[in-house]
């Protein structure tokens, strides 16, 4: 199968292997040193690094910059960029300088509102003025044409393709349950080349929604990789439960959680537990793993699920 | 109908301070059917300034008027007489109206008593939601009845996202329903959901608020 | 000395306002719901029953015509304080004045609290079969609290 781009991830999965993709956050700063380390850290544990985009409407450095040092560390990075902050103009114009700068993978979001960067001891920016210039759908089609037929959105052509392997978003078990599958079909025809998912904790109901993904042939179109966030105690587990759209976590799991010794070792045991039991559902083709602000861990995690080294192709 | 909310009484008596003599003017169309610039809310707000700067020690006289659309300058043009007599002008009145004022009053201060917002419906006695967004591109037709421009957060032409709560209401405010869902539901009832199975377009936002300030002429209307 | 005019004037203007001072005899005006007061002819002539203070009663033909503005501009123009007598929720004829005659109150009070002057000038009672007696204790109550609350504003 002819490559559409230059992305190891695309290669790795084209290869047929299990990927792996990891979450490292910017800094809530200018200097580059904490990020840096955090490439040193992950160095080789995963296929590609997303890295945020002002995640939560909570100002961070950009994620084109992020991208850049990690590229600069050796590692691919998977630029995300949301629809909250930039109009179209803006977006087109990131994306062809990150591409310029050796950034080929792009996830695409529509981004939290900016209301929920102010909360607890943050004050956010509650006051901006949000853009939603364009849906995350149509930004994937954007970036098809720019790789595709080297055009802009609004039809004039481009000096050269940027051809980037293109991501999405899918919340399987978000409401309406049922249309959750057909707005992945939907992303899929705009061009989604890869799919990462909401954080999945309920196996056997991850189960149903892929089957019906699978019924519909999507499964075949594009590369679904779960995310599985790494659990730290029962309190964050029912946090997620009770208040994030589309995690859904079985009783057993927090019950487990709750009467363990050691909270923070269970829920790498439950990490790597939840790895080897998507590894069997058919139609995954890889999984992405977030540690939030605790990316050391990752390392021994994906090491204890089998899945180093990683291909090098 | 154009809604508008009261401004709190600290940032309007601030205004007000060092005027002796106020006139509040409101409007007897939107603002009163949103029981914030009507009459009823003038002559409620005047003593209320009045006993603010009596408490201050500082005796002022409080003047009213209602008129029937604020941004109908033959209907402004009835309180001329009475904005002579004033040193400031409390308007009511939406936004339209409170510049309608300070046309036709170029030489009076006149200052908003009320912070317009959005375009609504009376849901019920006392409640109002959002309905439009005034996008200047209407594709209601393919919503189903809901516009997403005004009732979704991010304003999605393909949603939902994956903020929808399991009760069906929006991430953002609980209060309201992911409209989206909402637009699922009821093109799954008409047995439609094809239509909103297709990739929707970029929206162009140019007749609306973002392609500049608008003036229309219609040269039939005009006399 | 002869001092200036202006300066005489400008002294008047900025003192405390007479009506505050705990000397001078307080207004209060009392409006109250038909339905709550037994059928007795001495209402009329209740405002004579007022010792200590000054009395004015008015009649609402039902508690849901009491408006904030009516209050407010009472509380402006001519008494220190306002009593509502309304009959208890599930009495009431109209089933729902009341109810919003206690939003009222509760809005006017929000108002007056958001400008400074403090929640005691006006209230609500809700009570049924009173008499001339009950209303002028009602009254003295309502005066009572707004004494202290202006006294309170004069020792700060």
């Amino acid at each position: 199968m002819k490559l559409k781009t230059n992305s190891n991830l695309e290669k790795v999965l084209a290869a047929g292997h299990f990927a792996v993709t990891v979450e490292i956050g910017p800094p809530k700063g200018p200097a580059p040193g904490k990020i840096i380390k955090k490439a040193n850290t992950t160095k080789g544990i995963a296929d590609a690094f997303n890295v945020t985009d002002n995640q939560t409407a909570v100002v961070r450095m950009s994620s084109i910059a992020a991208s850049k040092i990690l590229h600069d560390e050796g590692l691919e990075p998977v630029m995300q960029m949301v629809c909250r902050d930039r109009n179209r103009i803006a977006m087109q114009s990131d994306l062809l300088g990150a591409y310029a700068l050796g950034i080929r993978n792009c996830l695409c979001l529509s981004g939290d509102h900016q209301s929920f960067g102010a909360g607890g001891k943050l004050k956010g920016h509650p006051g901006s003025k949000n853009v939603f210039d364009i849906d995350s759908i149509q930004l994937i089609s954007v970036i098809k044409g720019l790789r595709d037929e080297a055009i802009l959105q609004g039809g004039d052509s481009i000096d050269s393709p940027a051809a980037f392997f293109i991501g999405a978003a899918w919340t399987p078990l978000g409401q309406p349950e049922k249309f959750r599958t057909i707005r992945l079909a939907k992303k899929i025809e705009a061009g989604a080349d890869f799919i990462q998912t909401q954080a999945v904790y309920d196996i056997d109901r991850f189960k149903e929604t892929m089957k019906r993904a699978e019924d519909m042939g999507l499964t075949e179109k594009t590369a679904i990789l779960p995310g599985i966030i790494v659990p730290k105690s029962a309190g964050m587990l029912n946090y997620m439960n009770s208040n994030v759209p589309g995690i859904e976590v079985p009783e057993e799991m927090i019950n487990r959680m709750k009467s363990s010794s050691d909270p923070k070792a269970e829920g790498l045991k439950i990490t790597v537990e939840l790895i080897n039991a998507i590894k069997e559902i058919p139609g995954i083709k890889g999984v992405h793993l977030q540690a939030i602000e605790t990316e050391y861990l990752l390392p021994d995690i994906i090491k204890s699920a089998g899945l180093l080294p990683r291909p090098k192709l | 109908m154009i809604f508008a909310e009261k401004k709190p009484m600290a940032e309007i008596l601030e205004k007000l301070t060092g005027y002796k003599k106020i006139l509040v003017v409101g409007c007897a169309t939107c603002v009163s059917e949103c029981a914030v610039g009507g009459e009823k809310e003038v002559e409620t707000l005047a003593p209320l300034i009045s006993l603010a700067f009596k408490e201050k020690g500082l005796h002022i006289e409080v003047f009213t008027a209602t008129l029937e659309k604020q941004c109908e300058y033959e209907f402004v043009e009835e309180i001329a007489e009475k904005i002579e007599n004033v040193d400031v002008v409390l308007s009511l009145g939406c936004g339209i109206g409170v510049q309608a004022l300070a046309e036709r009053f170029p030489d009076k201060p006149i200052y908003p008593g009320v912070n317009t917002s959005a375009l609504t419906i009376r849901e019920e006695a006392g409640v109002w939601a959002s309905r439009c967004a005034a996008c200047g591109d209407c594709t209601l037709a393919d919503t189903f009845g809901y516009c997403a421009v005004a009732r979704c957060a991010k304003s999605l032409m393909n949603g939902p996202c994956g903020g929808t709560r399991k009760d069906g209401k929006c991430e953002l405010n609980e209060e309201n329903d992911c409209i989206w869902n909402l637009i699922v539901e009821r093109a799954e009832s008409r047995g439609e959901l094809d239509s909103i199975s297709k990739v929707q377009k970029p929206k162009s936002w140019s007749n609306g608020r973002h392609g500049g300030p608008k003036k229309v002429i219609d040269e039939v209307q005009r006399v | 000395m002869a001092v200036p005019n202006t300066n005489w004037r400008y002294f008047i203007i900025n003192t405390n306002n007479n009506s505050k001072s705990a000397e001078k005899k307080l207004k209060l005006v009392l409006l109250y719901c038909q339905n709550c007061v037994a059928n007795n002819r001495d209402i009329n002539l209740i405002a004579t029953k007022a010792k200590e203070f000054t009395l004015r009663t008015a009649v609402l033909p039902c508690s849901s015509k009491i408006q904030a503005h009516i209050i407010l501009k009472i509380l402006d123009n001519e008494a220190d304080g306002v009593e509502i007598v309304v009959c208890p929720d599930e009495k009431c004829h109209f089933l729902a004045g009341s109810i919003r005659a206690k939003k009222r109150v509760e809005y006017v009070r929000r108002l007056l609290d958001e400008i400074g002057v403090g929640t005691d000038r006006v209230g609500l009672t809700q009570e049924i079969d009173l008499s001339c007696d009950d209303l002028i204790e009602i009254a003295s109550r309502r005066i009572a609290k707004i004494k202290s609350s202006y006294e309170e504003g004069d020792n700060l």
